[in-house]
């Protein structure tokens, strides 16, 4: 090349280095073109719409993305999507900024010598991990290898069998740091991991530890805000008096870790006063005889010493639910206060669905409703078949035999690094690291691991353990594969492509997976588009891709459910199990019993809990600038200490307080409030992040993770995510 | 002496990714002092883009240390090799790290101040703002396209300064000194950004405070002249 050559090169007019002199007229200054694009989002710019799903937490809901001159400008709820109907929460509106941040993942990036990452090429990324990945499953078997992923639509679906090629059984959800303990229980009592509260229509419905207005699902708060309006007694039994009080006639303020106890005493009180539906128990269940004798043992005036709960109280509101029965219920929950995080959750959400049945309010008007759903059918196109089902079983099941199979116990393939038993991990929009039990603990665990891999679109304490982290696109740059959804009228949703991919170096979760596969020579399973397997899914359920691209969520009006239909639990009696075989091989009672948390506060020592607030879901959204303001504005990182205690402590409201127990010691600011159980500390579990990389959210607040031993929940292999206890004292006293 | 033209052109090159020939011949040869004269005579010359009689071009001018630091000018008169180039720009031209120096002007401006009222109109830091979608269309309006490699960064340094390039060297002298004057205010906090990197960042601080410098001679110019 010669000297001109060089000195002329340009990146945008080629060798020439210069434009004609009539496309010079073309050049305006930046004023005028803020002038001439001034009325474009009312109508002046290019504007398409594109209907999607929300990501900002996993309920996916759908909604109308507004994009004027290919940037996003406005979303608005979907009225047709079940979860959304028409409105988003503040997390929705502020997570979709994650598609321009700064802090977006752009290049493949490789851990160099120093501990430091580099860009590298796609190529280099996926030959060098794939070259790991061969050179594992030789020298230990597909078996030492894992993948640790937070459902998606598209997510599930390629990670699963990604795995499953390399003949990999061992494929995790966050479920272990989520809801697996309350979906593992309450298989084990009716078949199925969860049910629906007709909360709307009931007379009586409580809450254990949920709180639908911190966790927002729009429709859940709309059910909740009718319910009330109307009359229902909404009970909400949490250590903390959530916000969701709003909606609620009572607050139960219980001592942490101690629902089974309180749901072991309703129904003692039940059973002693014969007000069950003895014909429905009769038709329909197996054990109840057993179980009604263990309830003996649990009278309310036992549970009032173990709850912090008056006898009266508990007595009242079991014959309060008797005489709302059946259009009452407790709700199932989902992370809250049995999902993963006691000793005792698998048992407290086996105890719910006894103590509902004894309500007979299974798919009764108000009741708790199994709704139907609609899944794709089988595809007949070769090039979707499923790979080889892998021959070994996932690491941990035996250990925690009644963790579903569906979920697995994550942490027990990242404790499996410890001995090299797994020695390959993959992390798919999955912060286990900061999120799912002691960071110190998953820190050095996985930092046995021969090879870590993560996809993410930002740099999060998981990646930052990495040896490779591979750049997805944000969820407004990609199609998914379709979300099928239960409910009473079942339902499908799409999430499609709202803008162009904004960093053209990063590459969907689909594409990624697929070219992973045939790097490490499994490509076979992956020679086709996520477009075209969404649409052979769609065909099955008598739609296809471009209809549901228009309107972004159909139903499925001839599944709609019936109230009055008889139930069908998939158990292996196929009735309701008061006692479990299962159960009891995996060393527990046949039929829930008492079992104790595996720690309890002494002395000065208090009940560390967390929990969601409305504008953020977990680690994800943290990083988030406007949604983390509003955490400043309202100073939202504070613990929530009882006023009582904080009195006895010296503690006054906004005094700095440090936070300290065996595992971790931090100082955060305090809120004095009444509002709390005397043996709990509230700490939001957002906070706290690690990575420097995400300049919004580092080093606010603490970590709750920080502070929670490693400790999974026997048989269940739950996190145990509020067995720690804390101390706490004013900063300077 | 190298045109204002080339010297833009090289500049661009310093920040966006050129190949291992093209680099050696730019940094390992004549070529980089020729720049870095240059640099030095677009630095003190009022006529940005004019090209000047051979009495002018040997008129003495300040050396380069009264611009810039004594480290900053051994960084330019020792310009990186091909792999150190290359290995600060995996470490620093790449987005989401703690060391990322991504040169890009959105980063450093408010997103939108009207034309894309989204809920984060207001906010700074992120990607694609007005000053990219202002480039694209101002790149496109010449008759020319964003290279798909900038697809997110239409306004990426290299591409600001290679358009000042393209424009000098298309007889667009007044645009050229108009857009200079507009676009490249936010290079004082990118340079605020450089100085705070573990690794050694004067050789690109050294370019910024040239480019900045260029911009402060023009910007006195037309002060004086208006």
């Amino acid at each position: 090349m010669s000297e001109n050559a060089i000195t002329r090169r340009s990146f945008l007019a080629g060798s020439a280095g210069a434009v004609a002199l009539t496309a010079a007229a073309g050049y305006m200054g930046f004023d005028a073109w803020e002038q001439a694009h001034a009325d474009d989002a009312s109508g002046g710019g290019e504007t398409k719409t594109v209907h999607t799903l929300c990501n900002a937490c996993s309920s996916k809901c759908g909604y109308t993305a507004y994009v004027v001159n290919g940037r996003l400008t406005k979303l608005i709820g979907d009225t047709d999507h079940p979860y959304s109907k028409g409105k988003l929460c503040a997390r929705g509106y502020g997570y979709s900024q994650i598609a321009y941040s700064e802090d977006r993942l752009t290049d493949p990036l490789k851990k160099n010598g120093q501990g430091k990452f580099e860009a590298i090429s796609w190529d280099q990324a996926y030959s060098e991990i794939a070259e790991k990945v061969r050179a594992i499953i030789d020298a230990d078997g597909p078996q030492a290898l894992a993948m640790v992923q937070d459902p998606r639509p598209s997510g599930k679906y390629y990670t699963k069998r990604f795995m499953n090629a390399l003949g990999s059984a061992n494929v995790y959800t966050h479920g272990a740091a989520c809801n697996l303990s309350k979906e593992s229980g309450m298989t084990q009592a009716i078949g199925t991991g969860s049910y629906s509260s007709d909360v709307a229509n009931s007379k009586m419905t409580m809450f254990i530890g949920r709180s639908y207005a911190d966790a927002i699902r729009p429709s859940s708060v709309v059910a909740l805000q009718k319910a009330h309006e109307k009359g229902a007694h909404i009970v909400l039994v949490d250590p903390r008096c959530n916000n969701s009080r709003v909606f609620a006639d009572e607050w139960v303020p219980i001592n942490p870790g101690t629902d089974l106890a309180l749901v072991l005493a309703m129904s003692n009180v039940l059973v002693t006063h014969g007000r069950y539906d003895k014909e429905f128990v009769a038709a329909n269940t197996v054990g109840f005889d057993e179980w009604a004798k263990e309830l003996a043992e649990y009278p309310p005036e036992w549970a009032e010493g173990v709850t912090g709960i008056p006898a009266d109280t508990i007595a009242r509101l079991a014959m309060e639910f008797a005489e709302a029965a059946p259009a009452a219920s407790i709700e199932p929950s989902w992370r809250g206060a049995f999902g993963c995080s006691y000793e005792n959750s698998g048992e407290t959400a086996r105890a719910i669905c006894l103590f509902n049945t004894l309500l007979g309010c299974w798919n009764q008007k108000g009741g708790a409703l199994f709704t139907p759903s609609v899944s794709a059918g089988k595809l007949s196109d070769e090039r979707f078949a499923d790979p080889k089902k892998p021959e070994g079983k996932q690491v941990g099941a035996a250990e925690y035999p009644l963790a579903l199979s569906s979920m697995g116990t994550n942490l027990a393939a990242a404790q499996a690094a410890e001995d090299g038993t797994v020695k390959g991990m993959f992390f798919y929009n999955s912060n286990m690291a900061a999120g799912y039990s002691n960071t110190a603990k998953l820190a050095e665990l996985l930092g046995k691991l021969d090879l870590m891999v993560v996809v993410d679109v930002q740099m999060s304490e998981t990646a930052m353990l990495a040896d490779y982290v591979l750049p997805d696109t944000s969820y407004l740059e990609r199609l998914e594969l379709p979300e099928f959804i239960g409910g009473k009228v079942p339902a499908v949703a799409l999430r499609d492509q709202v803008i162009d991919v904004v960093h053209p170096n990063t590459r969907p979760v689909d594409r990624i997976f697929s070219e992973l596969a045939e790097a490490c020579g499994v490509g076979e399973y992956f020679r086709f588009g996520v477009d075209e397997l969404a649409d052979a899914q769609l065909q099955t359920v008598g739609l296809s891709l471009d209809a549901l691209k228009q309107t972004g969520t159909a139903h499925f009006p001839e599944k709609e459910f019936a109230y009055g239909t008889a139930p069908k639990f998939k158990t292996p009696t196929e009735k309701v199990q008061f006692t479990s075989e299962a159960c009891e091989k995996a060393g527990l009672s046949a039929a829930p019993v008492w079992v104790e948390p595996a720690v309890m506060p002494m002395g000065d020592e208090l009940r560390l809990i967390g929990g969601k607030q409305a504008i953020h879901s977990h680690t994800q959204t943290a990083n988030i600038e406007d949604l983390m303001q509003i955490t400043k504005d309202y100073d939202l990182t504070r613990v929530w200490i009882n006023a009582d205690v904080a009195r006895r402590l010296g503690i006054e409201d906004g005094d700095e307080v440090e936070v300290s127990n065996t595992q971790h010691t931090g100082r955060v600011r305090a809120k004095v409030t009444q509002r709390m159980n005397p043996t709990a500390l509230y700490m939001p579990s957002h906070y706290g992040c690690s990575s420097p990389d995400q300049h919004t959210a580092y080093e606010v607040g603490l970590r709750q993770m920080d502070f929670v031993p490693f400790h999974l929940e026997p048989a269940y292999g739950g996190a145990c995510t509020q067995e720690a206890v804390v101390t706490v004292k004013k900063v300077g006293a | 002496m190298m045109e204002d033209e080339a010297v833009f052109s090289v500049l661009a090159q310093c920040f966006g990714p050129v190949d291992e020939s093209s680099w050696n011949q730019l940094a390992g040869s004549s070529l980089w002092s020729d720049f870095l004269d240059g640099a030095r005579r677009a630095m003190q010359d009022a006529e940005l883009g004019v090209q000047a009689a051979p009495a002018a071009r040997a008129r003495k001018r300040c050396p380069l240390q009264e611009f810039l630091s004594s480290g900053e000018v051994n960084a330019l008169f020792a310009p990186p090799t091909y792999e150190e180039k290359q290995a600060f720009a995996a470490r620093h031209f790449t987005g989401g790290l703690p060391e990322s120096a991504v040169p890009v002007e959105s980063l450093y401006r408010t997103w939108s101040a009207g034309a894309a009222p989204a809920p984060f109109s207001q906010q700074q830091g992120l990607y694609l703002g007005d000053s990219a979608h202002y480039l694209r269309e101002l790149v496109e309006r010449l008759g020319m396209e964003v290279p798909p490699a900038f697809a997110a960064c239409p306004d990426h340094l290299a591409l600001e300064l290679d358009l000042v390039a393209v424009m000098l060297r298309s007889g667009m002298r007044e645009e050229a000194r108009q857009f200079l004057a507009e676009r490249f205010a936010w290079l004082t906090a990118y340079r605020m950004r450089l100085l705070a990197l573990e690794d050694d960042a004067r050789f690109y601080i050294g370019l910024v405070d040239v480019i900045l410098a260029i911009r402060a001679q023009q910007t006195t110019a037309d002060a004086v002249v208006a």
